[in-house]
């Protein structure tokens, strides 16, 4: 052994924490060498002061005020956390990185659920704003609204057959916002049908539900229809019922 | 079987659990766990923040984030870097660090001790006579200062391989160094150590002597 390896052992040689064959070469060294002995009785010293300093620090600790503090942290932190166990302690990077992926993910899914609400308010504000008539020529902006109830021929009808339909176009109602504007108007078929069935509507025909569709029509053409004639001249609003098959059930005149 | 055993440590007090369990235990929200663990780290830490800092304040105010840190942040904790006991050193370390970086980086063995309270002051008992109370003191104080006057990273050696009696695997573990790099900075700090001691050992006949003097 020489001074070099001597003096980097004799910290933990003076602690007692060199043993066997280490601890006797460097003890033989220590025999042998003067200035190697001396250094060794200089660190003896420096042990028993530390020593001392170490005794004195050691009741040192901190204030019981502390406890209480982090404890109160603990609770609010666990209740904020619920008690996170499903975090593993041996949580490598792998699993942060999935977390983090997935934390990502969450994100961007509710903003994308936050932008469809936006485009569906949007698009639903639009659609208010146009106009529910439609020329005949037109027949895109066509209006659902319950009324096929009101095809089947009355008297004919118990009130037990009519409830079902009424009930299959009330579930359409609720799917399409257009026939709500027209509902505002308070025609149900139950409540108030002003349907006239055409003459082409038979039992076979006119019990299937069907579709509202506002047009407007020549005055001249209602007579054909079966509806009464007047004066009028020109253009009438009028809803039609069209059924499933495109065939027109029912029509009523609007503000006539 | 290992449900046994998991069951068996369900049952087992905290005391006899290791860190890690404890750990694992406080990450489930186990208050118990949790004050088990700062019942057994936070004498320590706050040693080891008070022989860094000198400070009593800054000590307590290490301690604290130290386990709020734990508490807030203890899923980041790694086993295969090193027990638990190396990682709430290290976040003290780098508190310390931090807080004592814009203060007056060391004490020099001349002045008065910059600590704004000797934390060494009150906390020697009375065992021997009052000639060795007063010795012992003296020497405690004059320790006290010459460790406070090293420069932090050989003062970190100091304060965890001899004032707190960590191995020295331990230590490298906290301050992320070799064991050898341990061994090297202990050896430097005591020649340090040695050096000052000796130059205030050096002062006091001349103090005494005049001393002397004046009584006679």
């Amino acid at each position: 052994m020489n001074c070099s390896e001597f003096q980097n052992m004799s910290h933990e040689l003076v602690r007692d924490r060199v043993e066997g064959r280490d601890r006797i070469e460097a003890l033989a060294h220590a025999g042998e060498c003067p200035r190697c002995a001396e250094y060794l009785d200089k660190e003896r010293g420096l042990s028993l002061k530390l020593g001392f300093l170490s005794q004195a620090l050691h009741s040192q600790e901190a204030p019981v005020r502390l406890e209480s503090v982090l404890l109160t942290a603990f609770r609010e932190h666990a209740a904020h956390t619920d008690g996170n166990g499903s975090v593993p302690l041996h949580a490598g990077p792998r699993f942060w990185a999935r977390q983090k992926f997935w934390g990502w993910a969450g994100t961007a899914a509710a903003l994308a659920a936050v932008i469809a609400l936006a485009i569906g308010i949007h698009s639903r504000r639009r659609s208010q704003n146009e106009v529910p008539t439609a020329s005949v020529t037109a027949p895109a902006t066509q209006i659902q609204e319950s009324a096929p109830a009101a095809l089947a021929p009355r008297g004919e009808q118990g009130q037990g057959q009519q409830q079902p339909r009424i009930e299959a176009v009330q579930h359409r109602r609720n799917l399409t916002p257009h026939v709500r504007r027209i509902g505002d108007e308070g025609t149900t078929v139950a409540e108030n049908s002003g349907f006239v069935p055409l003459i082409y509507c038979d039992e076979m025909n006119c019990g299937s539900p069907g579709e509202v569709v506002r047009v407007e029509i020549p005055a001249s053409s209602l007579p054909m229809m079966g509806l009464v004639s007047d004066t009028r001249t020109g253009p009438v609003r009028a809803d039609v019922v069209v059924g499933e098959d495109g065939i027109a059930r029912a029509i009523r005149l609007v503000d006539y | 079987m290992e449900g046994v055993t998991v069951t068996a440590q369900a049952k087992m007090s905290p005391i006899h659990l290791t860190d890690q369990d404890l750990l694992r235990r406080m990450l489930a929200g186990d208050e118990e766990a949790f004050t088990t663990l700062y019942g057994r780290w936070q004498r320590s830490i706050y040693r080891f923040a008070l022989q860094m800092s000198g400070s009593v304040a800054v000590a307590e105010d290490v301690t604290q984030e130290v386990f709020m840190a734990l508490i807030r942040q203890s899923q980041d904790y790694d086993p295969a870097r090193g027990p638990v006991a190396a990682y709430l050193f290290g976040i003290a370390r780098n508190l310390v660090r931090r807080s004592v970086k814009n203060e007056t980086a060391y004490v020099t063995m001349g002045d008065d001790p910059q600590v704004e309270e000797n934390p060494t002051s009150e906390l020697l008992i009375n065992r021997d006579g009052p000639l060795e109370e007063f010795r012992r003191n003296e020497t405690v104080a004059t320790v006290w200062q010459a460790v406070q006057s090293l420069p932090a990273h050989y003062r970190e050696v100091v304060v965890l391989c001899d004032l707190n009696e960590l191995r020295y695997s331990d230590a490298a573990s906290i301050l992320g160094c070799s064991l050898g790099t341990v061994r090297s900075r202990l050896h430097r700090a005591h020649a340090l150590l040695l050096d000052k001691l000796t130059r205030k050992k050096n002062d006091y006949p001349a103090e005494a002597g005049g001393a002397e003097r004046c009584l006679a």
